[in-house]
């Protein structure tokens, strides 16, 4: 949803305690707009709950 | 003891130098030349034609010095030299040199203490008897596929200065394309081993995912960083491999799997190969030039059959993801603390992967399995399947925008398209350059099974053998 993807931005960084200067925000949200869309690719992919993820840890 | 060298002429040595290296090796165990006269013939190239290329960031000729001295003094004393005896090489600015701040293309790492060790894949070339000239440059924290850095310079194509190296390993391409070196190693994340060897038109070698050690280079993605050599045939591609491959306990994703050496695997070519073409995603967005080197490699390879990988927009997206939530968390205290001392370009993406959701970052890694399944599917048709490395030849330095597909696309994100949803599962890829088909050279991905770096290097050995598959001399 257009709009939303800045609010979240501008609070996720700011949770993160990460410095963006307004000169290079536009180029930030770019960049997290970009991986969002990737990111929903991504989530819309159906998988069953058995699914396991590739890195396997072996104590 | 051995005979001492009667040194042949200048003009020999320096052709020495700037060829294989396997040849280097024979002429220093057999005495036909000093490991020493190697090296001061390769400092001089280096001196005179790096200036045009800014492949280093370090030139270690002390070092260097005292290694080739070593060599000779051991051959002297009669210990048999290793296989790659009195050769010249140069490691990407990731890996630990002692007594050097490991840059990794940054500004900000030149405050780091000098390392106390080299990295272990270095301490293996100096083993094998190789000599490290030093250190190269490479894209920002390698967060980058242009060989452009913003501290440093950037690396330039030795087949036209104006046209841009490829990265992250920028130097490591540029160096041994221009021929500084016969030798260098760099990293793969997402394509930096495979994108610089197609642009500066040289033979690279992303292994298998966990193959060889990472232990003391600096990261970038833990999930997806490889190591690899580069080099102009793929003799001493395989050779130098074979020099890197061993257990390390210091590397925890190291896994533990018998190697086959390939450098006795190299004559028997793609005899019994069964080779596919890959379709789909790597047969759009490209360029005439890109597609014409896959079916020119293809057809030397005997390969009739095209087949897709499924869903690769969805690998790539995973792979995106995954580079940008790890590379975030690494650099977090440093975008933090130092933010006016990176690269805009690299801090920028940075940024927006600290504000990136987990659960995509999750369902990717989730993802990853699902497709690396289906990839070995493929695997159990085929030994070898072939693709583009890159959809264009390199864009002139500082280029912004392609077009691709009568789209107009960013460059720096897009140069990875056909590399990255194969690091993605960890895939070796053997990096082949098929010159020809414009002024600027370009390569193919002669993608294996994982853990047949044996198989990919057959396959790029058969087409060197076809005559499709060389590295053309640079410009410099």
């Amino acid at each position: 949803m257009p709009g939303q993807a800045g609010a979240y931005l501008d609070a996720a960084l700011a949770l993160a305690g990460l410095p963006l200067e307004p000169e290079l925000r536009p180029r930030v949200l770019l960049h997290l707009e970009t991986a969002l869309q990737m990111g929903a690719l991504v989530l819309d992919f159906p998988l069953p709950d058995e699914a396991e993820p590739a890195p396997v840890y072996r104590p | 003891m051995s005979a001492p060298v009667t040194e042949p002429s200048p003009t020999t040595i320096a052709d020495l130098a700037a060829g294989p290296a396997l040849a280097i090796a024979a002429a220093v165990r057999a005495g036909r030349v000093s490991a020493r006269a190697i090296c001061e013939a390769a400092l001089e190239r280096i001196a005179a034609v790096d200036p045009k290329l800014n492949a280093f960031t370090h030139v270690t000729a002390v070092r260097a010095l005292a290694e080739a001295d070593a060599v000779d003094a051991a051959r002297a004393a009669g210990a048999a030299p290793g296989p790659l005896a009195g050769v010249p090489y140069a490691v990407k600015n990731l890996f630990d040199l002692k007594g050097l701040p490991t840059l990794a293309g940054s500004k900000i790492n030149a405050d780091r203490p000098a390392a106390d060790r080299d990295a272990t894949l270095v301490e293996r070339l100096r083993a094998a008897g190789a000599v490290c000239l030093g250190a190269l440059n490479m894209g920002e924290y390698a967060y980058d596929f242009t060989g452009e850095n913003l501290h440093a310079g950037h690396s330039r194509n030795p087949h036209d200065l104006g046209h841009m190296s490829g990265g992250s390993s920028g130097g490591s391409g540029a160096a041994v394309g221009g021929r500084l070196v016969p030798l260098s190693l760099g990293s793969d994340t997402n394509g930096s081993i495979r994108v610089p060897s197609s642009f500066c038109g040289i033979f690279g070698l992303k292994p298998t995912y966990g193959r060889l050690s990472r232990a003391r280079s600096f990261p970038f993605v833990a999930s997806l960083d490889h190591l690899g050599p580069f080099a102009r045939n793929v003799a001493d591609l395989a050779a130098t491999y074979d020099a890197l491959v061993g257990p390390d306990a210091d590397d925890p994703a190291l896994a533990d799997i018998e190697a086959l050496p390939a450098l006795p695997e190299l004559e028997r070519g793609a005899d019994g190969l069964r080779v596919g073409i890959l379709g789909g995603w790597f047969a759009r967005q490209g360029t005439p030039q890109a597609y014409d080197a896959v079916a020119r490699a293809a057809a030397a390879l005997g390969a009739e059959r095209t087949v897709e990988l499924p869903e690769v927009e969805r690998a790539r997206a995973s792979a995106y993801l995954i580079t940008m939530a790890e590379g975030a968390a690494l650099h977090r205290d440093r975008l933090r603390d130092r933010p006016a001392d990176f690269d805009p370009a690299v801090r920028e993406r940075l940024l927006a992967g600290a504000a990136l959701p987990a659960a995509m970052v999750v369902k990717a890694q989730n993802f990853r399995r699902w497709f690396r399944d289906r990839a070995l599917e493929l695997f159990s048709q085929f030994d070898v399947l072939v693709a583009p490395s890159t959809p264009v030849p390199a864009p002139r330095s500082g280029q912004a925008t392609f077009v691709l597909d009568g789209r107009e696309m960013l460059v720096r994100p897009n140069i990875g398209i056909y590399t990255q949803p194969i690091s993605f599962i960890g895939l070796p890829v053997a990096a082949a350059p098929i010159p020809g088909g414009g002024p600027l050279p370009i390569g193919v991905q002669l993608i294996a099974a994982p853990w047949r770096e044996d198989v990919a290097l057959r396959a790029a050995r058969a087409l060197e053998t076809a005559g499709v598959a060389y590295a053309p001399e640079p410009v410099v």
